[in-house]
């Protein structure tokens, strides 16, 4: 059981605490709601660019890492289509700095040409690292564009295009932090060696007098109402053939989701699991399949694929996939619905042992109003039942709701 | 209102309570460490066999011996073997280090006991299936073959047996049509060789107390072993080749290159580890060194570059890597080269270097927090051959540390001509 206490600031900023004496260190978390699909589909990859400009300076501070590393503590951040989180981990006895350096780029900070086009030109390479020099770099630029036609959720988080990156503006910069980096649309999680009342005595001084520049983010976002599956073929740099299969599906919201991710993990969440057995074992077909399901706060996405041996066709794969599921369906597999309950308790056992993670993921269930689920995800997970589970992903994983997605090698 | 224009005061971490990281002798004679914390319901086994890449007669025997592990044995399948496993809720891993093959798993306490002896059976009565093995290489190869459409493996992988050519432990890739040489023959007289009955030290962390560990280890010992022996790698390697352009890989479709730098540095006595340590945080360790700063936080001309001191046995190998547009790729290497020359020539700033300790005590400090970080300092005492007063003499030996002699340590270390130096991609 995490024991955590939570309070508000005037300004709007809510904070949750949990105090860990057996730890030498605090995390700082920070977790503002603004993420890739607050973008304007002409700026994409913005949240993340601006993720960037966070560790630029801010008007008190000119180096945010060398002060960190000053305290001895460390730093880092990552964005997704839904959020943007920033953390740091310092020696307990100078959690003040954390605090300082939090609060100053929140408060004001400090953009300029120069610091956004150095910046530019490190996401621009991070986007040619990430999707141009890798197997696989661009699939979530190809499954966005195939399962969304209005919603946000269509391009990832580094963005569509670098154009994109490229053609940032420091007035589309100074917008997007007026707009959302306000202390009311934020979280902030602190947990570790620091009291409850130390903790609301630094939030109150370096937070409390942060201004509001804007509404907390609503979070609406244009849906698409219709929508028909689809076919697409693709090159890659991955040497093998692959073939993926999309399905939309429900968010973290809906209760179904937690039943869809234990499904997942049933039937190719591991090395056991049906789908690799088949695939990769039994039939030969793939050197790699799984599947897996992603349950976010405004999209679910399930996920089967496999990446196919020499001689084998794409035709045969997408088909034995689709068998695969069916059959999942017909006779439901208790033993590894049971395994699969099991490892998830021990994975929730061990989860939040490490601070940075109880800290994260504090913040996220804060950010969703629902801070208990650190302590109750392992017995929603306990009361799931096989055959409701089966049915759950019967009504929503079908041939006729599935994208498919063929990946060719690239030619040399 | 609060003062913000003046930073909050800082403080070193000057001394600690460090914990003894004390290995135990059962009265059988095996070697164990145990750090026990109650309360928290998991529990983390590991154990170390003293058998790696410098065993094998072969490209990738050790990797694929310790790989394939529980892939089938005493007429059960790597399908039951694992099934049970997982329906303990266990997550149980192997693989094969440069220096040692690790067997470890994760589980919640009360199934402790039946997972390591389910384990640790199928470990010592592995019987390698044929078609397991053909499987794992066709896996195996397909996975690498992915590796390598990137120019950072291939940087990684020409500077490494450049260095390392005659140190078959560190240097040696293997040709990955090895895989499929590879047959059950050589992995069950490898088994036998090295790893059944093999000697071993086990590490029990988290939620495992005297009594559970002593039943583990009575299992352990219900297999006849002899006494803990560390096979000496043989490391010695001098540097001095001189190199002075870097070695050039073409790689069709990348749209960047990789650089890499590497560097053999030899036997290091424990207040040179510091020293090295400190030297490669200021130059590229961490986002404020002086390669991050000026490559990317102020010419922008990379996502990331940073160096690294990677522990061999008592040597350790020393690397800049970074990824960057190939049209940057001249005035990264001025830059570069810029940099350790100014290492090399001016004596460090104080401040800067009391930030790098600061850090690196931070980071020190922190690396003993939590039921588990205690058997990870246990097993580096081991695999690095740390004296027994390494962890308590160690925030001494960093706050000794002056601009001094890391301008000595830089002006014999930072010479770039030691380094070989490999751009992969589009070049």
């Amino acid at each position: 059981m995490i024991e955590f206490n939570r309070f508000e600031l005037s300004n709007g900023l809510r904070i949750i605490h949990q105090y860990d004496p057996s730890v030498s260190t605090v995390v700082l978390n920070t977790l503002y709601n603004v993420g890739a699909r607050d973008e304007s589909p002409d700026r994409t990859g913005f949240a993340h660019l601006f993720e960037h400009l966070m560790f630029a300076g801010s008007k008190n501070v000119a180096s945010f890492d060398k002060e960190i590393e000053q305290a001895g503590g460390q730093n880092n951040a990552f964005t997704n289509n839904e959020f943007t989180n920033y953390y740091i981990s310092v020696p307990a006895e100078n959690i003040e700095t954390a605090f300082w350096l939090e609060s100053d780029r929140m408060l004001a900070l400090n953009i300029n040409e120069n610091s956004l086009n150095i910046q530019k030109g490190v996401v621009i390479e991070e986007f040619k690292q990430r999707c141009f020099n890798a197997p696989f770099g661009l699939l979530w630029h190809h499954v966005r564009d195939m399962l969304y036609k209005e919603s946000p959720y269509r391009w990832p988080t580094i963005g569509l295009t670098f154009d994109h990156i490229s053609d940032a503006k420091l007035s589309d910069v100074q917008d997007f932090y007026q707009r959302f980096y306000s202390p009311n649309n934020a979280v902030v999680s602190i947990v570790g060696n620091l009291s409850l009342k130390d903790c609301q005595t630094l939030a109150q001084k370096w937070f409390g007098d942060i201004p509001v520049t804007a509404e907390a983010n609503k979070n609406v976002y244009p849906k698409d109402e219709i929508w028909s599956p689809t076919r697409r073929v693709e090159e890659d740099l991955s040497p093998n053939p692959v073939v993926f299969l999309v399905w939309k599906g429900p968010d973290i919201h809906q209760e179904d989701s937690l039943a869809l991710e234990l499904y997942s993990d049933v039937l190719g969440g591991s090395e056991v699991s049906e789908l690799y057995e088949a695939l990769v074992k039994n039939e030969g077909l793939c050197n790699a399949a799984e599947c897996f399901y992603m349950r976010g706060l405004g999209e679910g996405l399930f996920m089967a694929y496999g990446i196919l041996n020499e001689g084998v066709s794409q035709e045969t794969v997408e088909n034995r996939l689709f068998e695969i599921i069916e059959e999942s369906f017909l006779k439901p597999d208790s033993f590894a619905f049971e395994s699969a309950k099991n490892k998830n308790y021990t994975h929730l056992l061990f989860d939040p042992i490490n601070p940075m993670s109880r800290a994260q993921k504090l913040a996220f269930w804060e950010h969703l109003g629902i801070p208990d689920m650190i302590n109750n995800e392992a017995s929603k997970i306990k009361d799931l039942e096989l055959e409701s589970v089966f049915r759950t992903a019967q009504k929503y994983f079908t041939r006729e709701s599935a994208s498919v997605l063929f990946y060719n090698p690239k030619n040399t | 209102m609060t003062i913000r224009d003046k930073a909050p005061q800082i403080r070193s971490i000057a001394a600690f309570d460090v914990p003894s990281i004390v290995f135990q002798t059962s009265a059988a004679g095996t070697k164990y460490f145990h750090q026990e914390t109650k309360g928290i319901g998991a529990a983390s086994v590991f154990w170390l066999i003293p058998v790696s890449k410098q065993d094998q007669s072969k490209a990738f025997q050790a990797l694929a011996a310790t790989e394939l592990l529980l892939s089938g044995g005493d007429g059960l399948s790597e399908k039951e073997i694992l099934q049970h496993i997982e329906h303990l809720g266990a997550s149980v891993g192997n693989d094969s280090e440069q220096l040692f093959a690790r067997i470890h798993f994760r589980c919640a306490k009360h199934v402790v006991k039946d997972v390591f002896s389910w384990v640790l059976h199928h470990v010592e009565c592995a019987s390698y299936p044929q078609e397991e093995i053909d499987r794992y290489a066709l896996i195996k190869r397909a996975s690498i073959e992915r590796k390598m459409q990137t120019p950072g493996y291939w940087s990684e992988r020409i500077a490494k047996e450049h260095l390392y050519k005659d140190i078959p432990w560190v240097g040696t890739y293997g040709d990955i049509d090895d895989l499929s040489r590879l047959n059950r023959e050589d992995l069950s007289s490898f088994h036998s060789k090295y790893i059944k009955n093999s000697s071993g030290v086990l590490f029990f962390s988290g939620d495992i107390d005297v009594n559970q560990t002593n039943e583990l280890l009575s299992i352990w010992e219900s297999y006849k072993r002899p006494q803990f022996q560390w096979g000496l790698p043989v490391e010695n390697i001098t540097n001095l080749d001189s190199y002075e352009n870097p070695i050039l890989h073409t790689l069709p479709n990348s749209s960047q290159v990789s650089m890499r730098w590497m560097k053999h540095i030899g036997s290091l006595n424990q207040t040179d580890i510091h020293k090295f340590t400190l030297l490669n945080m200021v130059l590229g360790g961490y986002f404020g060194s002086r390669l991050m700063q000026e490559l990317r936080e102020k010419q922008g001309l990379t996502y990331g570059i940073g160096t690294y001191f990677k522990p061999l046995w008592e040597g350790r190998t020393w690397s800049l890597s970074g990824e960057m547009n190939s049209a940057n790729t001249e005035k990264a290497l001025g830059s570069i080269k810029f940099i350790f020359q100014g290492l090399q020539e001016n004596k460090i700033p104080q401040e800067e270097l009391d930030r790098a300790k600061r850090y690196y005590a931070g980071l020190f400090r922190s690396g003993f927090d939590g039921p588990f970080a205690q058997a990870t300092k246990a097993l580096q005492t081991l695999v690095r051959n740390y004296d027994t007063h390494y962890f308590a003499d160690t925030l001494d030996h960093i706050w000794s540390i002056d601009p001094d002699s890391i301008l000595d340590l830089a002006q014999n270390e930072l010479n770039t001509n030691t380094f070989v130096k490999v751009v992969a991609g589009e070049v």
